[in-house]
């Protein structure tokens, strides 16, 4: 092969590079096509990943100095426009693109980032309504977090001076415009909670350019108002537009005037309902004392001297009627008694020997047994005449049949 | 009154009144002391509403 020019493989691919990279139309290019492979690599930070049509595919990396520039999250499937440079990694003499941006098609990168962080929150429950703190009736201190200059304060200044002037507002001024925006709106919201320590606090912006409401779709700022004691109403889209920070807080409001309406009563509604409840209480004692009026009224309309009359009649006649009763249980068990003695004393008199004898004027026994007819004795046996005065001891000498009348 | 009730705590006593003299189960005397506690309580509301007027405090966050 002497006389040919012999090239290392270093040398080909670093003509191959230089070849393109000096060809002016191969940088800052814009690419359209389909997001396939991605790999955000955890440790550097770079993004690899893949676009293709339905005819070709390309590997692309985009360096971390670039990537962490990406508002939102770029995903298998998605379809965007990358601006970026061709060039050659030249270890595996691959041509790729070296993107510095990418950009969704058809939808703003913003509003892309704006759906994705709002998914992300919800999925994490930040949204979530049983999170939302209740906000105060009657707060005596509202935070206010907003430009110290702007309409939205006014608007809020007036409609709480007409609602609810009993409140004072702490205000934390923050600007409404540039770089630091986000930062300034944590810190007021953490200030507000921490220090301040108001009843409810008021996050609120005026009407503005769009670039002014992305500062309140702030990841940082949305996971601090989560975290809030304190219950916050958002005032930051408008009617159509929502924000992140509308979504997050415990309230969204409209507008900064809707906002200081939710956070106050109506101070006038509430002047008439404690008017009304002074009129109720009063009507309620008059009507109660009206009742025990007409009790006492009752009473009164019984003349005093019948009263007391048939008051003393009722009882004299009870304490008669128990009397009564009184005398003839005690007569009864007088009577009871002497009646029962009475008889007790005839019983015991009449079984005494001695009158009986008397009654019956002898009593013979036949051995020391009373006989009561001529036929339990016979003749020879020996039988005691027995006579109250005396006894005469006997022989039967003869017994006759049959009776006689006495 | 011991300690001056904030708005919020004297409208809650006064609701607690008037369920207590709604209940019906209380003496006469009792409902006049109630009423007379709740009048009280009310005028301090008006007395805080009337005097009322909106303050604004400016606080920096640096």
């Amino acid at each position: 092969m002497a006389g040919f020019n012999i090239l290392t493989v270093t040398q080909i691919t670093s003509y191959l590079k230089s070849y393109i990279d000096e060809n002016k139309k191969l940088s800052g290019i814009y690419i359209k096509g389909e997001i396939t492979d991605f790999k955000a690599n955890f440790y550097s930070g770079h993004f690899y990943f893949s676009l293709k049509d339905a005819g070709a595919e390309i590997n692309c990396v985009m360096f971390r100095s670039y990537a962490e520039r990406i508002r939102f999250m770029p995903e298998n499937g998605m379809s965007v426009i990358v601006r970026c440079d061709l060039s050659v990694y030249q270890k595996a003499c691959s041509c790729q693109l070296y993107v510095y941006d990418i950009q969704p098609e058809g939808i703003g990168s913003k509003h892309l980032a704006f759906e994705q962080l709002k998914a992300k929150l919800e999925s994490e429950g930040l949204f979530d309504a049983q999170n939302k703190k209740a906000l105060p009736k009657y707060p005596e201190k509202i935070g206010v977090v907003t430009s110290g200059s702007g309409a939205a304060l006014q608007d809020i200044i007036n409609v709480l001076t007409r609602r609810w002037p009993v409140a004072e507002i702490m205000l934390t001024p923050v600007s409404v415009q540039g770089e630091d925006v986000p930062a300034q709106l944590l810190r007021a919201i953490q200030k507000q909670d921490n220090e301040i320590r108001p009843d409810v606090i008021i996050i609120g912006r005026g009407g503005g350019s769009s670039e002014d409401l992305s500062a309140f779709n702030d990841e940082a700022l949305a996971r601090a108002i989560f975290a809030c004691e304190t219950p916050i109403i958002s005032a930051v889209g408008h009617e159509t537009d929502f924000s992140i920070c509308d979504f997050v807080a415990d309230m969204r409001a409209p507008t900064p005037s809707a906002a200081a309406e939710l956070a106050s009563p109506d101070i006038n509604a509430l002047r008439q309902n404690i008017d009304g409840n002074m009129e109720w209480m009063r009507d309620f004692i008059r009507r109660k004392c009206d009742k025990y009026a007409e009790i006492l009224d009752k009473f009164a309309s019984v003349k005093s001297e019948s009263f007391t009359d048939s008051f003393i009649n009722k009882r004299q006649q009870k304490l008669d009627s128990a009397k009564e009763k009184l005398d003839y249980i005690g007569k009864n068990i007088v009577l009871n008694k002497e009646i029962r003695f009475s008889v007790a004393l005839a019983k015991l008199d009449s079984n005494n020997p001695a009158k009986i004898l008397k009654r019956s004027i002898c009593r013979v026994e036949l051995y020391g047994k009373p006989i009561k007819s001529a036929a339990e004795a016979k003749s020879g046996d020996k039988i005691d005449i027995i006579f109250s005065d005396g006894v005469l001891r006997a022989t039967v000498d003869e017994k006759t049949e049959g009776g006689f009348d006495f | 009154m011991k300690k001056e009730l904030n708005f919020e705590e004297a409208l809650e006593k006064l609701a607690e009144i008037n369920e207590k003299l709604e209940s019906e189960e209380i003496s006469l005397d009792e409902s006049v002391k109630l009423f007379k506690e709740g009048l009280e309580l009310s005028r301090l509301c008006q007395k805080k509403l009337d005097e009322a007027k909106l303050e604004i405090q400016k606080i920096e966050i640096d």
